[in-house]
């Protein structure tokens, strides 16, 4: 009877032990899954792995020359240049720490800062993203030219006001008051 | 006045919730019947509380009571009716109260419909489904409540020269300032620090402290106006005018303004909350001892609908992100779409291998760790999205949250863990079975099981694994890029559509190669054809090839799987096509159900290769009546329509273009560019045109033009070959898991399955 295959009594069913011989394979296989997997992800990680670092240990720093780095800096509004022919977008971002208390605080005071260092930033082939602008945070990926420009294929960005808790600010105190 | 209610609603829900956990426990332990009926009724009162709760924020959203911070924030007189609706989740703090209300609903649900059946775990279901529902409670009331309100307050600053101070005063200000409880120094600018808005007792306090410790130049400033956000008011704070307020409010985020948005998180929301309810019953089973599968038949139609609207969720999130974000892609492998992909991988191999435990009495354990790691790996993700512990593009506020939040999921991991540990050491979760081949059904099972967990482990890695590893270890910090993903997770996938080709016609117990070669057959010669068409089209790329290969293999199987059942009712039954496919779904939709899920997958699958590997761009500056060529189409630029208003105050800028292929117009396209003037921050979007066909979607972005006249415009134009087989590949698969998770008719679920299985493999066998 087909039946008696797919489901037993559970009396009946008293574990039995596989042979040593198929305990074996699944040993094998197992180990085998395991050791391709464990490769796949070493030989990933070596090769995707970007260092994350700040404008401040990029710039002017040439062990990161032509190495492909993820830099996060604060978009200073005025350079923003765009060329919509060519699509070509450049930029230049101040340093900001990957630590902050406030976002929008670390890129204000970023960007206040006129003596510390600058990243120019190139971008091709993306059209304009609309987050990009004045004390926008931009995460980059990309490798840094002998030109001293970073060449980014890869751009996150974000604006703080629009996420974090904005306050109705000062205007709303006088006629209240 | 509805600030009030809001709060008192949330208050009164989380005493109920704790008074439910409390009086569940006593009650399981004591065998109270009066105790347990007492915390079930405190526990379905979270209910209407929360939901009076949620309507309470949905009222003052639709009403503009911009008093209160969170309706400021999210919306403003512009903002019309139905996106104040969607505002009730549009930010964290409303997010949590709408998470939390559909989490009572859950609860409520699973109460009222296994209370007689489950008697002896309800207790236990009780008190877990509380517990976590009083751990959202205790962050939305004392973390982000959406209820506070603003105030204008006479407050004063403290300040003081941050420059020149070296760094041991500076860490002695940081431990000075936490000795009277302020966690740290709120920069006021580069060269001077301080508090801003404290009463003026607090300020001399303050002062007083730094003085202490030899900063002199501490500035203690008069007082005048602050604005600051609380429940209660400060003292001598009233409320600012409501004009004042709705005049500078923010407005809901433009991204947001989409439909994909806004279903899409309370379809996640849905999953996540959803998978409470088979955690809760496999805590339950555990802490009763009632550890018969039970639990399993108690909740395999919970996790069901919790997979199908975590399926959904994911795909609308794909939908809107290829719809708003304008890369043409609908998958960037970020950290926080993985945080949501992670929970389906688990609640997948759960779902597959809670059968080898209902049929075989195999993987006990086994299935415990993935109930548990579903409803852990949702916690993670939302602490992980939630508290700022990774960068993504997906910003939500870094808040106070993360640490509750990574407190509570390490708590209800390591609980979990250690009664699994503690049933099992006592040997109550031996399986009946032990396995016995390589080529049978549980093991392919299993094998799947790997298969997913490991797809998760490199996911998991990738995203949060690397980075944090990486921090904590080596000082660095390394994030790793999407070309990860796309090395390591394919192999993994295609592993993943072999099984689901093999695993459906083996059987249980053992399988021989030739009868598995022989219910290949069919399926196989059509993967063939199929295969040689795409060689015919000039593809030759061996990767694109296995590719296509296995995963058409895998949907011709569950195709060819219904058609037998068909022909076999049409034959033994006499019935005609329609009859035979209605009944054959009708007698078991488990089954049935979930070969449509495994044709939709397929579907998928060849769109996302379609999409991925085919994909091509241009960009172009165009004058008015010049055209560029891509792939066999021709688009040409017709005209630009600036400053057009919509009704939600946008002003947008459309272009007009036309798609033609072979000198025939197929269709006209307007991408667009809206303008959002009251918003602050980003207030631009670029809104994608396409042209849907099977074959692709010809996708359009306005990227700039001519200022004024218009005259000539960019656009960057992608080709997304079978792009659309992904959304509807999507569509298949709910409507499988909506087959499978129906309600059952009255014949008890065993009995049915028993008749139904025992033809099922003579009708094979005669095959």
């Amino acid at each position: 009877m087909a039946e008696a295959t797919w489901e037993k009594p559970q009396s009946t069913a008293q574990p039995t032990g596989a042979g040593g011989n198929e305990r074996l394979k699944f040993l094998i296989g197992g180990i085998l899954i395991l050791a391709a997997v464990g490769f796949l992800i070493i030989n990933g990680t070596l090769s995707g792995a970007r260092y994350y670092i700040t404008v401040d240990e990029l710039v002017g720093n040439p062990a990161y020359v032509g190495q492909t780095v993820r830099v996060a800096g604060a978009v200073d509004g005025a350079t923003i240049n765009f060329d919509s022919q060519n699509l070509v977008i450049t930029f230049e971002t101040a340093n900001v720490p990957l630590d902050y208390d406030n976002l929008a605080t670390a890129l204000h005071e970023a960007l206040l800062d006129t003596n510390g260092k600058r990243l120019s930033v190139r971008v091709e082939g993306q059209p304009m993203p609309d987050l990009l602008q004045h004390e926008a945070q931009a995460i980059m990926t990309g490798t840094m030219g002998e030109d001293g420009i970073f060449h980014a294929t890869e751009l996150l960005l974000k604006c703080p006001t629009r996420f974090e808790e904005a306050q109705p600010g000062q205007a709303i105190v006088e006629p209240g008051a | 006045m509805l600030a009030e209610f809001g709060s008192v609603s949330l208050l009164l829900a989380l005493v109920a919730a704790v008074y439910a956990i409390i009086a569940a426990v006593i009650g399981a332990r004591r065998q109270s019947e009066r105790l347990i009926l007492s915390a079930r009724n405190a526990a379905l009162l979270t209910c209407p509380l929360l939901i009076a709760a949620s309507l309470t924020l949905l009222i003052a959203l639709v009403s503009g009571e911009y008093q209160l911070s969170y309706v400021w924030s999210t919306s403003d007189p512009n903002t019309p009716l139905f996106f104040r609706i969607t505002a009730l989740w549009g930010s964290q703090k409303g997010s949590i109260l709408f998470w939390s209300t559909l989490m009572s609903v859950f609860a409520a649900a699973a109460l009222l419909i296994n209370w007689r059946s489950q008697r002896r775990l309800m207790p236990y279901v009780t008190a877990y489904m509380m517990a976590t529902l009083a751990f959202f409670l205790v962050l939305n009331i004392f973390y982000e409540n959406p209820f506070e309100r603003w105030w204008l307050y006479e407050g004063s600053d403290v300040s003081w020269q941050a420059t020149g101070l070296t760094d041991s005063q500076q860490s002695d200000i940081t431990r000075a300032l936490g000795g009277i409880g302020i966690e740290s120094s709120e920069q006021i600018s580069a060269q001077v620090a301080g508090i801003t808005c404290v009463d003026s007792n607090r300020a001399s306090e303050i002062k007083q402290v730094l003085q202490g410790i030899g900063i002199i130049s501490v500035v203690e400033t008069s007082p005048s106006g602050c604005v600051g956000q609380s429940i209660f008011p400060p003292e001598g704070g009233f409320s600012p005018t409501a004009t004042r307020l709705a005049e500078t409010a923010q407005g809901l985020n433009p991204l947001l303004r989409h439909f994909g948005m806004i279903i899409h998180p309370p379809m996640l929301y849905l999953g996540f909350v959803g998978f409470v309810i088979p955690f809760a019953f496999a805590m339950a089973a555990l802490a009763s001892g009632d550890l018969s599968t039970n639990w399993i038949k108690a909740t395999r139609r919970w996790t069901l609908v919790a997979w199908l609207f975590l399926s959904l969720g994911l795909i609308l999130g794909g939908r809107w992100a290829y719809d708003v974000l304008g890369w043409g892609g609908y998958w960037g492998w970020d950290p926080v779409e993985n945080a949501a992909f992670l929970p389906w991988l688990v609640g997948t191999a759960f779902l597959h291998s809670v059968m080898i435990q209902e049929k075989r009495g195999m993987l006990k354990v086994w299935n415990m760790f993935l109930v548990i790691g579903t409803f852990s790996a949702v916690i993670f993700g939302t602490f992980a999205t939630r508290s700022g512990l990774i960068d993504s593009v997906h910003s939500f506020a870094r808040s106070e949250i993360g640490f509750p939040m990574f407190f509570f999921w390490s708590g209800i991991t390591l609980v979990s863990v250690g009664l699994i540990l503690w049933r099992w050491n006592r040997g109550e979760l031996k399986d009946d079975h032990r396995f016995m081949n390589l080529l049978s059904r549980e093991t392919l099972f299993v094998l799947n099981n790997v298969v997913f967990l490991l797809l998760f482990v490199v996911i998991f890695w990738g995203s949060f694994g690397a980075p944090v590893v990486s921090e904590l270890f080596l000082d660095t910090n390394i994030t790793l890029g999407t070309d990860y993903f796309y090395q390591v997770t394919p192999a993994l996938f295609i592993a993943l559509y072999v099984l689901m080709g093999i695993a459906p016609l083996s059987a249980w117990g053992a399988t021989s190669l030739s009868r598995l070669g022989r219910s290949m057959l069919i399926p196989g010669a059509l993967t063939a054809g199929v295969l040689v068409l795409i060689l015919l089209s000039g593809m030759t790329d061996p990767g694109v090839l296995v590719g296509y290969g296995v995963v058409t293999l895998a949907g011709f199987v569950a195709a060819n799987e219904i058609y037998r059942g068909v022909s076999a009712r049409m034959r033994g039954l006499g019935e005609n096509p329609l009859q035979a496919f209605l009944s054959l779904f009708a007698r078991n939709r488990r089954r049935y159900g979930g070969y449509t899920i495994h044709i939709g997958v397929t579907i998928i699958g060849i769109g996302v290769i379609g999409s991925t590997l085919f994909q091509q761009e241009t960009q172009r500056t165009l004058s008015v009546g010049e055209s560029l060529d891509i792939g066999g189409y021709q688009m040409t630029y017709l005209g630009f329509q600036p400053g057009q208003v919509a009704d939600d105050g946008r002003i947008m800028d459309i272009a007009t273009v036309a798609v033609s292929r072979n000198n025939q117009t197929l269709a006209e396209i307007r991408p667009r560019r809206d303008f959002y003037p009251g918003s602050e921050g980003m207030n631009s979007s670029t809104i994608a045109g396409a042209y849907s066909t099977v074959e692709n979607d010809f996708y359009v972005l306005l990227v700039d033009w001519e200022p004024i006249t218009a005259r000539s415009a960019t656009f960057k134009v992608y080709i997304n070959p079978l792009i659309n087989l992904v959304w509807w590949g999507g569509l298949i698969l709910i409507i499988g898991t909506l087959v499978a998770a129906w309600p059952a008719e009255t014949v008890p679920a065993a009995l049915r399955e028993r008749r139904f299985t025992g033809k099922q493999v003579k009708a094979r066998a005669r095959a």
